[in-house]
């Protein structure tokens, strides 16, 4: 399948193949940045599956993920290229005790003593590959700056070398925390999707695909009681999809069909990861007053 | 059909853009393309490529919504819409008919733009009838009539413009029907976005209702956390390559016979800002004062080294208030209980004088005055001479004004912090967190 040629239902039951579960107010930005070959610049909270998208359209274009990861400092030479210093160093040592220096210079910056980072990687891959950028806010404004000029060329200068041309304009996704402003102009570039926690109605589907042992009224108090928590506790890190999930495979552990108070109040750390939401949750609504809430309801959608 | 498409696209963007969002011609090419690509006739497909493409922010989700929503509405409703524009421009044009009826002199118009003599037509019958027998009685015996008009004109503006703030210090000002909207679309989404809590944002901070506190509250701590987090990790030192340090670089490889074989690199250093915050507390201002010093508030429990002073007539230090770690409202009652100057009159250059004298060592060259102010203050010179002594001591001094842009230009005391002041119009949370984002965090 080619992604430029993809159309909206082949989008659809790629995700879906492979367990992602995707409305169209995800599956539709992503579509369009296929056709368009533009960038898709994903933008959430932590965990609500903004990586994986790029996971899985390298699934369901059967291609290679290239992944960059960001942080404050990365530079071109960890985004692009370098030339492999030591390797150069030990080569000039073996022509000189062997007194052969003709061409020598010529050698040491030949694609043998390149060494491609995932930029460079993506440009040159033989197939359409995923280019997954990820949190691209971590970043400096220098580096994104140079990064959007590379996303609007694909292209590389390397002074010894030349220019790199792309063969093939990779599928390009950047994914961001919302830390720090990106600048005008990388947005413009890019397809925007912002993704939300899940409703509970998807976040139930969620979690029947990834752990199917849990039962429909497992999977329902589970998710009524992470978008109580996310949606009416002030705290400072809400759970997320794979919190969600580590929840429910260890309610399986327990062998339990339904949140009970007990239960709640072992497997607690698995959701909150502060220890001042941790005492948040207990002063204002505790373990009993959790599982109280869940219940009416799940009475009241019924 | 393509023209069509086209047009209606050009429409929609122009009402995004009066509502606030940036939007380029680059993107809306690509909308039209992302529009070629989808099922034009899938409204919620419609909706996700163009909110895909045209809107880059999610803060600006809520806008956007209420955007389409007006805009790809059903026939009815447009007609509805385009019925109510319609009525809503005959009654402006009635209204600004009747306002250059009666304010006349000797038969002339007075010279009178369609804002000011809108306004008039808001007025309580009263006021207007003052302002008609006040130009009735006005003319002088002789024929300088001609010199004598620009005065009166001169008059009624003053005090049409007393009218405005008074009115918007009261309860908000009049509606003014169809007021500089060319859009019966933009004109409808006007109407319904007070309802809006996002809209909160945008509300001048001094008509936000106590009714709205908590939300603004919510507003401010999610602000201000985001900030605070920003800051701190932007205070970190960078660990990007600037240049290689050699000294470094030989002493670590003399173990391999001095071939330089690891570099060793400079690395950069980021100079904290010491932020140093001087808070307008005077009747004018106490309102807004009340929501800024929420936000620092909330900056404080993050960042240690905020230095904060209110000030009126003279200055305060309220710096110990936000070290303890209590609830904001008692922090506030606390606060306002013991200050002796809240509420009182301005004096802008005897506070920033205080501020030299008692702690110079707070003025550094690293140090980022932020002034929270309306600009109104006694003693404009002092205050002038004092922002020049100042201004030489510190990196910057920002001002966050209070007063709308358009009104900067009649007030003297704006031009003077303009000199020495890097000047921000900031009357609701949106400017508020802006400027702090565009100053701290690039």
């Amino acid at each position: 399948m080619q992604p430029d040629k993809i159309t909206i239902e082949q989008l659809r039951s790629g995700f879906e193949s492979n367990g992602y579960i995707a409305e169209d107010e995800i599956t539709v930005p992503v579509y369009l940045a296929l056709r368009l070959e533009k960038p898709v610049l994903i933008t959430g909270a932590p965990g609500v599956g903004k990586t994986e998208i790029a996971k899985v359209l390298a699934e369901v274009f059967e291609t290679d993920l290239i992944r960059l990861q960001c942080y404050e400092g990365l530079d071109e030479n960890k985004a692009l290229y370098e030339w492999n210093y030591q390797r150069q160093l030990i080569k000039i040592q073996l022509i000189r005790d062997s007194g052969s220096g003709e061409s020598m210079e010529r050698d040491l910056f030949s694609p043998e003593y390149l060494l491609e980072r995932p930029l460079l990687k993506a440009i040159q891959a033989p197939k359409k590959a995923v280019l997954l950028i990820d949190e691209i806010d971590k970043t400096d404004e220098e580096f994104e700056a140079f990064l959007f000029e590379v996303l609007s060329d694909f292209q590389v200068s390397i002074p010894e070398l030349g220019t790199l041309k792309s063969r093939h304009i990779p599928v390009v996704v950047l994914t961001s925390n919302g830390e720090r402003e990106l600048s005008d102009g990388l947005k413009r570039r890019c397809v925007f999707l912002f993704i939300d926690f899940p409703s509970v109605e998807k976040e139930i589907r969620i979690i029947r695909v990834k752990v199917p042992e849990a039962g429909e009224r497992l999977a329902e108090e589970v998710a009524l009681a992470m978008n109580y928590l996310r949606h009416n506790l002030e705290i400072k890190k809400k759970p997320s999809i794979s919190e969600t999930l580590d929840l429910t495979r260890a309610l399986i552990l327990f062998e339990a069909d339904r949140l009970e108070p007990d239960l709640v109040k072992k497997t607690v750390n698995l959701l909150l990861k502060d220890k001042d939401d941790i005492d948040l949750f207990n002063s204002q609504v505790g373990p009993a007053g959790l599982v109280e809430i869940v219940r009416s309801e799940q009475s009241k959608r019924h | 059909m393509e023209s069509y498409l086209e047009n209606n696209l050009a429409r929609f963007v122009h009402i995004l853009r009066h509502l606030g969002v940036t939007v380029s011609t680059g993107e809306t090419v690509t909308a039209l393309k992302a529009l070629q690509l989808v099922n034009i006739m899938d409204r919620e497909h419609v909706r996700y490529a163009l909110q895909a493409t045209l809107v880059k922010n999610h803060e600006d989700d809520p806008v956007f919504d209420r955007a389409f929503s007006g805009f790809f509405t059903v026939p009815e409703i447009k007609r509805q819409q385009q019925q109510d524009w319609q009525e809503a421009k005959e009654e402006r044009v009635r209204l600004l008919d009747e306002a250059e009826q009666d304010l006349t002199y000797l038969g002339e118009k007075l010279d009178l733009n369609d804002e000011e003599k809108l306004l008039y037509s808001q007025l309580a019958e009263d006021e207007k009838k003052r302002i008609r027998e006040y130009l009735e009685s006005s003319f002088l015996p002789d024929d300088r009539h001609h010199a004598f008009k620009p005065m009166l004109e001169f008059q009624v503006r003053g005090s049409l413009r007393y009218w405005k703030q008074r009115l918007a210090e009261e309860d908000g000002l009049p509606v003014i029907p169809g007021a500089d909207v060319d859009d019966e679309v933009l004109a409808a989404i006007g109407q319904n976005s007070a309802s809006e809590d996002s809209s909160l944002l945008y509300e001048d901070m001094k008509r936000i209702g106590d009714r709205q506190l908590p939300k603004v509250i919510n507003i401010l701590k999610k602000l201000s956390r985001k900030l605070a987090t920003k800051i701190s990790r932007r205070y970190r030192m960078s660990k990007k390559v600037v240049k290689v340090d050699l000294r470094r670089s030989i002493k670590s490889n003399i173990r391999y016979g001095g071939i330089i074989f690891n570099l060793k690199y400079k690395q950069k250093r980021i100079q904290k800002p010491n932020i140093l915050l001087m808070c307008d507390v005077s009747g004018s201002m106490a309102r807004y004062a009340a929501f800024v010093i929420q936000f620092i508030y909330g900056l404080s429990a993050v960042i240690s080294h905020i230095e904060s002073f209110i000030f009126a007539e003279e200055l305060e230090r309220v710096t110990p208030y936000f070290k303890k770690i209590r609830p904001f409202e008692e922090t506030m009652v606390e606060l306002i209980g013991k200050s002796r100057i809240w509420g009182k009159g301005t004096n802008f250059g005897a506070s920033l004088a205080s501020l030299r004298t008692n702690f110079p060592l707070l003025l550094t060259s690293h140090t980022v005055i932020i002034v929270v102010s309306d600009t109104k203050t006694l003693d404009l010179e002092l205050a002038e001479h004092e922002l020049a002594t100042t201004r030489r001591s510190v990196k910057e001094i920002l001002l966050l004004n209070t007063l709308p842009h358009d009104e900067w230009k009649d007030l003297r005391s704006v031009n003077i912090f303009q000199k020495f002041a890097q000047v921000y119009e900031c009357y609701t949370l949106a400017h508020l967190e802006r400027v702090l984002r565009r100053q701290f965090l690039h």
